[in-house]
C-alpha cells in the first residue's frame, strides 16, 4: 500500500536556495541547509535538490555542499545537477543521497541512464523531463542548458528514458514553474499512463486540492517549490508544509473507492 | 549512559545512523574494529547490499564472533535492513549462513500487481508488544528486495506489501528492523532513542 508523496523541490544556485518563475525571475530564499533543517522538523518524507547552474556552467557538482545537505536530511534525498557519469552517480550515493536525478547528460549521452542504473539500481535512477510550450502552444521537451526545444515529443521522451533504465521520471513544467496556476492535468495524466514507473510532477502546484487531482490521475509524486517556500500573495519567504493528516486526507480522496 | 557503537565494515552507510544518533544526543561512535565493541553499551549493525557480500565482509574483519559475544554479554544489538536479515539463518539471496541469532530465513519479495521490487518507499507499520515501537501511527522508509515473513517467530511489527513483511524482530537483547530509521525522520529518531534506552 503506497503512501502519498508530496515533495519539496529546492533549487540551488551557488549554495543558496533560490526560487523562480518559469525558471527566470530568480528570488533568493535563503540557506539550503537551513531550509532542509526546517523541512526535517516538518516531517517531510522526501526532498529533492537541484543545482540549476551545474550543467550550464559545465562544472562538477558541489560535492562538499551536497554532503552537508545530505547530512541534515533524515529522509530520502534526491539530487540533480551536473551528474554526467556513472562515477558521479556512485559518488552521490556514497554521500548519502538516495536518488540520482539525471537531466542534461541523460539527453546528450544515451548510455548514461543505463550505466547509472547498473551502478546504483534503476529505482535510484531518476530522469528529469522538462517541458515547455512553443509559441504555437505545442508541448516540447525543453533543454535548460541550451534554452532550446527538442524535436522529440514529450511522451516519446518519457518512454525512451524508461526503456533505457530510469526507475522514475520527474516531469517539470517550465511554463508553470513558480506560477501557482495549478498543473497541466492532461499532460501529467498522459505521461503517467505512458510509462510503468512512478512519475513525479513539478510546476504550478499551489495546494492540496491540486495534489489530490494529480494523484487521482495516476501521478505518484507531487513536487513543488514555491508552494512550500513562499506565502502568497506577495511571495514573502516562509517555509511551510501541510500537516501529514491533511496530506493523507487529500490522498485518500484521490484514490478510487 | 548509553554509548552506541555502529559497525563500520563497508556494509552500509553507518554515517547516516551516526548523524541521527548525534542529532538526538545519543553518544555514538563508528566501530571499524571489533575490539571497539567493548567501548559501547549497545551495537548497531547497518547493512545495504548483497547478503553473501556482507557476510564475507564481516568475516574478513573478524567481527562475527565479537558480535555473538556482545549478544552473549546481554548488550542490545540492532540490525538495520540487511543488518536485520543477517541475524537469521540465511537468505534466498545467497549461500552464506547468517549469524544464527534468529530461527528464520529471508525470502525474495514476490513482485505482483502494484508491488514492484524492491519495496522502496514509506510504509505504515503495525506493532504489537514491542520495546522499540510506540503504540499508534508509525511509518518508516523501506528499501529492500528480500524479506522475513511476518508469520515467523519474534516478529513484533509488520507492514503490508502484497505479502505481510516483518518490519521489526525482537528476541531478548537482539533486535532488527527491516526499514531505515536513519531515513525515517521523527519515527526513526524515536525508535533509535528507545533502543538507546534499553539496558543489558
Amino acid at each position: 500500500m503506497t503512501l502519498p508523496r508530496l515533495i519539496p523541490c529546492l533549487l540551488l544556485r551557488e549554495r543558496g536556495l533560490w526560487k523562480s518563475r518559469r525558471f527566470r525571475d530568480w528570488t533568493y530564499v535563503g540557506d539550503a541547509v537551513n531550509a532542509i533543517k526546517i523541512f526535517n522538523e516538518k516531517e517531510v518524507d522526501e526532498l529533492v535538490l537541484f543545482d540549476v547552474d551545474a550543467s550550464k556552467s559545465g562544472r562538477a557538482p558541489d560535492w562538499e555542499y551536497i554532503e552537508e545537505c545530505a547530512s541534515e536530511c533524515f529522509m530520502p534525498l534526491g539530487y540533480g545537477g551536473g551528474i554526467r557519469s556513472r562515477d558521479d552517480a556512485e559518488k552521490l550515493v556514497s554521500l548519502g543521497v538516495e536518488k540520482v536525478i539525471l537531466n542534461t547528460a541523460a539527453w546528450t549521452s544515451p548510455d548514461l541512464i543505463g550505466d547509472v542504473a547498473a551502478a546504483v539500481g534503476s529505482c535510484s535512477t531518476v530522469v528529469c523531463l522538462d517541458v515547455k510550450r512553443t509559441w504555437r502552444r505545442a508541448l516540447r521537451r525543453y533543454e535548460h542548458a541550451s534554452k532550446s526545444a527538442a524535436r522529440e515529443s514529450v511522451l516519446d521522451a518519457a518512454v525512451r528514458v524508461v526503456d533505457a533504465g530510469a526507475g522514475e521520471v520527474i516531469l517539470q513544467d517550465v511554463d508553470r514553474d513558480g506560477m501557482f496556476t495549478g498543473p497541466d492535468y492532461e499532460l501529467l495524466e498522459a505521461v503517467a499512463s505512458s510509462v510503468p514507473v512512478p512519475v513525479t510532477v513539478a510546476g504550478g502546484f499551489s495546494g492540496l486540492e491540486e495534489a489530490s487531482e494529480a494523484w487521482a490521475r495516476g501521478v505518484s509524486g507531487v513536487a513543488a517549490g514555491s508552494w512550500f517556500v513562499f506565502q502568497r500573495p506577495h511571495r514573502a519567504v516562509l517555509i511551510s508544509y501541510p500537516a501529514y493528516a491533511d496530506i493523507r486526507q487529500a490522498w485518500e480522496r484521490s484514490q478510487p473507492e | 549512559m548509553a554509548r552506541v557503537g555502529i559497525v563500520d565494515a563497508g556494509l552500509g552507510n553507518p554515517r547516516s545512523v551516526l548523524r541521527m544518533l548525534e542529532h538526538i544526543e545519543v553518544d555514538a561512535f563508528l566501530a571499524a574494529e571489533s575490539h571497539q565493541f567493548d567501548d559501547g553499551t549497545h551495537l548497531i549493525l547497518p547493512g545495504v547490499g548483497h547478503f553473501d557480500d556482507a557476510v564475507k565482509k564481516l568475516d574478513r574483519v573478524g567481527m562475527v564472533e565479537p558480535i555473538l559475544q556482545l549478544v552473549q554479554s546481554g548488550r542490545p544489538l540492532l540490525g538495520i535492513c540487511l543488518g536485520m536479515q543477517l541475524l537469521g539463518q540465511g537468505s534466498e539471496e545467497g549461500e552464506a549462513p547468517g549469524l544464527g541469532l534468529m530461527p528464520w530465513t529471508c525470502k525474495a519479495l514476490p513482485a505482483g500487481a502494484g508491488y514492484r521490487v524492491p519495496h522502496m518507499g514509506w510504509s505504515e507499520v503495525d506493532s504489537d508488544a514491542s520495546q522499540l515501537h510506540a503504540n499508534g501511527d508509525e511509518r518508516f522508509y523501506f528499501v529492500h528486495s528480500y524479506y522475513v515473513d511476518a508469520g515467523e517467530p519474534h516478529v513484533t511489527a509488520s507492514c503490508d506489501y502484497g505479502v505481510r513483511i516483518a518490519a521489526t524482530v525482537e528476541s531478548q537483547n537482539v533486535f532488527g528492523v527491516q526499514f531505515h530509521p536513519e531515513k525515517s525522520h521523527r519515527y526513526g529518531m524515536a525508535l533509535l532513542e528507545r533502543f538507546s534506552r534499553l539496558t543489558a
